[in-house]
């Protein structure tokens, strides 16, 4: 084993992906251009950007589904196409169909049994994990009838069957409802308490804000914006101020002293829900 | 260099190697199995023949069996339906399909030989009488062609010889005992033989010109070796009277068949 | 779909247990590069995957054609209908065992990459040779178990057909005999009969018929390398079926190649460079073709079998070889 202790979860240096058209003329694309991220142990880093950017195809040279053109890409220190560097590596990838012909805990059986796990394993983690993404009223049924939203938990399960300590969701919320988007933001935030290192890809800012230490932006292949969440979202010069039952009395108030304080006030009105919090409260 | 592309050539390298090393393994086990007779020895044959033959082995695969089979199915609607040529044609490419198996070459011979000659109806008008000998006896010997074309391919089967035996003895008009009596022998030469054809051939003998005494003599050793059955009683007691066998070396029964 | 339990799964995280996983075995072992455990389970499931993509219901035409064939009573001899019922069923069994090799295979791995399942998989720590051993071995299990049933239906099927028409053929000479005890007396007569029923019991229920079965599943079994070979570099399923398919003819047409090719024929032209080159890279099926035989009645050495187990083998290991080195890094 050459897992040293102290290396990160992930490290990706110098990558660059070239894919070649099958055509006469050799074309060829550049979808991933001198990408190189770190991702601590424990930490949780979102990778966003828009559809094409290259967020998958980084994370499938990762996961050694693709080649490197050039650079290398590492998992707790183990070159990441080595068969053995996923002993560690759960993933979960974009819109996953699974085998429909499998129940879910036939589903989590097999992925335990290509990880090598007993039966006694096999039989307690698939009881755990189907409980874990609150699965445990559909085990027996075929994944042929499940919706979008209970296939992204059993993905989730399955990618976390050997306990890894690396997950990597590829899209996790993509096509699925608020309701279900929300409860695998939660599984997120538990796997984070537990100290698994997760590295997730998004187009959807608002999820990845909720969840991830740190942010990088990718955009045409290259990593355009990278940091703490907190520092690339926060602006620098503004501050929020949300009041309960505040009279029109006491804004004015406020009003006064801002002006007094050479404070320009943006905007004084009801803060307004976001539109996932709205949705929750209607169908409950 | 692409990994992909290297370990394309890689595979490419196995597979061209394997391809040439199996030969001197795949060669010999064929002709092992040529001379143990799963397939026809297409070495030995014309080569009409034998482009017939690995063309068909090539066309049909591992099917040829079952194409032989439901070949003889449509064969056995039209011998149903009393169109006797369509079933014979039918067979000649079934024995094809199948040369080894002997009841197709047996089959093609009773539709042709046998149930189509029955379907010529006896004239009564005397004028027309050589003309139904010409087409009956054509329709025997295309199937006793059935049983030549047989023995190329099964030249050692007793059953072949057998029934050209007794297509010369009894179908051919006239019949050609000399004929039926070299076939009949070469049925009792045979291995696994039945021992009835080398009477057979004696019966036969007895009738071909100018064979008596060969037939007398074979008979009698028949005879001697305790085989007493009514034919050859009664055989002999004619062949007897025909050579002046001196009275004390017939033998004492006689025969009630005349 | 599924609209109540998608609100239940809304229920607050809160009251959720978190994610704390137990210390698993696999956590302190080393990985093994081979696992013979992990093969298993993926050829269980190729097998499982088949069965539940409903094949099974082949055996049903099959099962149907080979009892109308073996009762539809043409006035055949008693050798021919034995033959034919032969025929038919080891036919079908060909067929089928051929289908199932090909298309079966065929659609494996395209499935799975279109499902995104493949990627699952092999983020796992399961090594690409393994994944495809275990999708070739799903398929031979497949092949063997359908094969079993169809056996053990032909069997039965050929052995009460025989039963029967011995019985039939007996009755008929016990008939001739109330109706003329004269040929009780007659030994050619006695040996017709014997000669009769030797006859359909030679055309009956033999071992030999095994060894043709056995047969047809090895030449299944290298038809499934094959496939499982084309598609690890073919881009589409229609390619990977068509070619099989090709390589399926044209090998049962590869000993003339061969044959030509070393029969020492003189150089010159480009007939016997061709006819190596096909000798070459086609495998030779003719080298399974026993079936011809033993429905003739031909009797198969166990010399014969082990070649050709042997060379099967040989096959299976070079053919899944080389579809490893092309799929290892195939980018996916």
């Amino acid at each position: 084993m050459n897992d040293t202790p102290d290396a990160p979860a992930v490290e990706i240096e110098h990558l660059t992906k070239v894919f070649r058209v099958p055509s006469l003329r050799k074309q060829t694309v550049l979808a991933v251009n001198d990408l190189s991220l770190t991702v601590g142990r424990g930490e949780v880093y979102g990778l966003i950007g828009p559809n094409g950017s290259g967020k998958s195809t980084t994370m499938k040279v990762l996961l050694g589904l693709l080649h490197a053109t050039t650079g290398k890409c590492s998992i707790f220190g183990r070159d990441s196409s080595q068969v053995d560097s996923r002993k560690d590596v759960g993933f979960l990838p974009e819109n996953p169909y699974f085998y429909k012909h499998l129940t879910a805990s036939e589903t989590l059986d097999f992925y335990g049994r290509i990880c090598g796990l007993t039966k006694a394993e096999r039989r307690d983690q698939s009881a755990r994990l189907l409980k874990l993404v609150d699965l445990e009223h559909a085990t027996d049924r075929r994944l042929a009838g499940y919706s979008k939203g209970m296939l992204q938990r059993i993905g989730l399960a399955q990618a976390l069957v050997q306990n890894p300590r690396l997950v990597v969701l590829d899209e996790p919320t993509a096509g699925v409802d608020p309701s279900g988007s929300r409860q695998i933001r939660d599984l997120i935030l538990a796997l984070k308490e537990q100290g698994i290192s997760i590295i997730l890809s998004s187009h959807l800012l608002e999820q990845v804000q909720e969840v991830c230490d740190r942010v990088g932006i990718i955009y045409k292949g290259d990593l355009v914006r990278e940091g703490k969440l907190e520092d690339l979202i926060s602006i620098e010069d503004q501050t929020e101020i949300i009041l309960k039952n505040a009279s029109p009395a006491l804004l004015e108030k406020v009003r006064a002293l801002a002006a007094g304080d050479s404070t320009e006030v943006i905007s004084i009105g009801r803060p307004r829900t976001t539109l996932e919090r709205l949705f929750l409260e209607e169908t409950q | 260099m692409s990994r992909h592309t290297r370990n394309l050539l890689i595979a490419f390298v196995i597979l061209i190697s394997f391809g040439y090393g199996r030969m001197y393994l795949e060669e010999p086990m064929a002709k092992d199995m040529v001379a143990k007779h799963y397939w026809p020895d297409t070495m030995s044959m014309e080569t009409r023949d034998k482009v017939g033959q690995l063309g068909m082995t090539a066309a049909l695969g591992g099917f040829r069996s079952l194409v032989a089979s439901i070949m003889a199915v449509q064969a056995f609607t039209h011998w149903d339906a009393g169109r006797f040529d369509q079933a014979i044609a039918q067979y000649w490419v079934i024995v094809q399909l199948q040369p080894r198996a002997f009841f197709n070459w047996f089959q093609g011979m009773q539709y042709s030989a046998y149930d189509k000659t029955h379907s010529f109806k006896f004239p009564e008008d005397e004028k027309q009488r050589a003309d139904w000998v010409r087409k009956y006896n054509e329709a025997v010997a295309e199937g006793a062609d059935f049983m030549l074309g047989a023995a190329k391919y099964l030249p050692d089967d007793y059953r072949i010889y057998g029934q050209l035996g007794m297509l010369h003895a009894q179908k051919f008009i006239p019949e050609d005992w000399c004929k039926a009596a070299e076939y009949y022998r070469m049925a009792a030469a045979c291995p696994d033989t039945k021992p009835y054809y080398h009477r057979f051939s004696g019966y036969a003998l007895a009738e071909c010109p100018g064979k008596e005494q060969e037939a007398y003599d074979l008979l009698r050793a028949t005879y001697d070796d305790n085989i007493r059955f009514g034919s050859v009683i009664s055989y002999l007691n004619k062949l007897e009277e025909k050579l002046n066998i001196p009275q004390a070396d017939r033998i004492p029964e006689r025969s009630k068949i005349k | 779909m599924n609209d109540d339990q998608e609100t239940q799964a809304a229920a607050p995280a809160e009251n959720r247990t978190g994610y704390s996983g137990p210390a698993l075995a696999t956590e302190s072992k080393a990985h093994s590069m081979f696992s013979p455990s992990r093969i298993w389970a993926l050829t269980m499931h190729t097998f499982t995957q088949m069965v539940r993509m409903r094949v099974f219901y082949f055996l049903l035409f099959f099962s149907a054609a080979i009892i109308l064939v073996a009762f539809m009573f043409l006035r055949f001899t008693p050798e021919q209908e034995l033959k034919l019922l032969k025929d038919v069923s080891l036919g079908a069994m060909s067929l089928f065992a051929g289908i199932f090799a090909i298309a079966g295979t065929a659609l494996l791995i395209p499935k799975d990459l279109e499902d995104r399942t493949l990627y699952t998989i092999l983020c796992k720590p399961v090594p690409r040779f393994e994944y495809l051993l275990g999708k070739l071995l799903g398929m031979l299990v497949l092949i063997f178990v359908s094969m079993l049933f169809m056996d053990a239906l032909f069997c039965t099927v050929v052995g009460v057909r025989e039963k029967i028409l011995v019985k039939e053929t007996a009755d008929a000479y016990d008939q001739e005999l109330a109706k003329f005890p004269e040929r009780g007396q007659n030994e050619s007569w006695k040996e017709q009969r014997e000669e009769a029923l030797a006859a359909i019991t030679n055309y009956g229920l033999r071992w030999d018929l095994q060894a043709a079965v056995w047969a047809i599943f090895l030449k299944a079994s290298v038809m499934t390398a094959v496939t499982l070979l084309v598609s690890t570099f073919a881009t589409t399923t229609l390619f990977t079926i068509i070619s099989s398919i090709a390589v399926f003819i044209i090998g049962h047409g590869q000993h003339l190649g061969r044959s030509y090719f070393l029969s020492g024929a003189p150089e010159g032209g480009f007939e016997r460079p061709l006819a190596g080159v096909i000798a070459i890279i086609f495998p030779d099926f003719h080298l399974y073709d026993i079936v011809d035989a033993v429905v003739s009645g031909e009797a198969v050495a166990t010399t014969l079998l082990l070649q050709m187990s042997g060379m099967t083998c040989l096959y299976l290991l070079i053919y899944t070889a080389a579809a490893s080195f092309v799929f290892s890094n195939k980018e996916l």
